[in-house]
């Protein structure tokens, strides 16, 4: 058993999660009144919580809801732009494929030094901008963690 | 099985086939949950009513995707969370940041405060707690406080809540564990101050 009193986190598992506590901190709490009323300080707290008054819309969500399916499937029925976009977009590289079929493969031949520089630099300035977000992402990330 | 006695297969089936009645029974059901979600994680009035219909308009045109690997409510639950969470990544808005955890720490320890647990609890007896708990809860930022309430006020398991959240089992047993401990070093600040 536990001699000394136990911490906030073994508290709360006890007043909450007693079905994971170990076995030290139900015997340590069955002999200590002290934490025995930390755990009914947070027990109270959660009786407090479930107490509160739960939030409700303060209109009619249904009948909002059900206007506004209306809406979205007439604007919906109308969108044909995405489409006539991707029918574009194939159009054009079914067009460029019969026209330069024999060219193609001149691509991939890189007995050409500008063509190389070229390639290369291109993937280079393209992921400056990419390495320099998944920098920026992962120090937000560590940011947040910092709270955790 | 929901409020009106039909499972959730039966309900979608109905919805896809095209029962307006149905989609309304099943808003009834679980506005109750969209709404806490909502009222937690958003804190302006007017931008609630176009995500609450958002969220909404979401459920009903991916109802045909849903594959009843968890309860609808969850499955709205977790729609109404990444609704919300959008909105919040989008204004730029705090989600997590809270004081640092060594402040509620050093309140709870007592060593910024001498406070007997006594007192605490006499002190919460005569005062309305769960007034009180409401203004230390909308103190927490959204995440704890949308957990915090999934947990103690709807009274969902760990699972549903990581299912709405998509948080690891222990970030969200952590999370709780920081917002409880926040909310009581709230309390006892609270208890200081009028005590004074």
């Amino acid at each position: 058993m536990k001699l000394t009193h136990l911490n906030e986190s073994e508290i709360q598992q006890y007043s909450f999660d007693m079905m994971d506590c170990d076995q030290y901190v139900i015997e340590h709490m069955n002999t200590c009144d002290y934490c025995k009323k930390k755990a009914a300080d947070y027990l109270m707290i959660s009786k407090g919580i479930k107490e509160m008054p739960e939030p409700t819309f303060d209109f009619d969500i249904e009948e909002l809801v059900l206007e506004g399916l209306h809406t979205s499937s007439r604007s919906k029925e109308r969108n044909y732009l995405p489409y006539s976009l991707i029918a574009l977009g194939i159009g054009i590289a079914t067009a460029s494929l019969y026209f330069f079929i024999d060219n193609l493969a001149a691509l991939f031949i890189f007995d050409n030094p500008f063509m190389v520089f070229l390639i290369v630099g291109i993937a280079i300035f393209i992921s400056i901008p990419i390495g320099l977000d998944m920098v920026i992402s992962f120090n937000k990330k560590l940011k947040i963690m910092d709270y955790l | 099985m929901n409020l009106n006695g039909a499972t959730d297969q039966d309900q979608v089936e109905r919805i896809l086939q095209g029962e307006t009645k149905a989609f309304s029974a099943l808003i009834g059901n679980t506005k109750g949950l969209v709404s806490q979600i909502v009222h937690r994680m958003i804190g302006n009035v007017e931008d609630r009513k176009d995500i609450a219909q958002e969220i909404y308009i979401k459920v009903f045109h991916n109802l045909s995707s849903f594959r009843f690997h968890s309860k609808l409510s969850t499955w709205i639950g977790q729609i109404a969370y990444r609704t919300c969470l959008n909105y919040l990544e989008k204004k730029k808005l705090v989600l997590y940041s809270m004081d640092r955890p060594e402040d509620s720490e050093e309140l709870i320890t007592g060593k910024a405060i001498a406070l007997s647990v006594d007192n605490l609890e006499e002190w919460l007896q005569k005062k309305q707690l769960s007034q009180i708990l409401d203004l230390a809860v909308e103190k927490l930022p959204p995440l704890y406080r949308t957990i915090i309430i999934l947990f103690h006020q709807e009274e969902l398991t760990y699972n549903e809540i990581q299912e709405i959240t998509d948080l690891p089992s222990g970030t969200l047993k952590n999370y709780l564990y920081r917002a409880r401990k926040k909310l009581k070093a709230d309390l006892l600040a609270q208890y200081k101050k009028e005590d004074l």
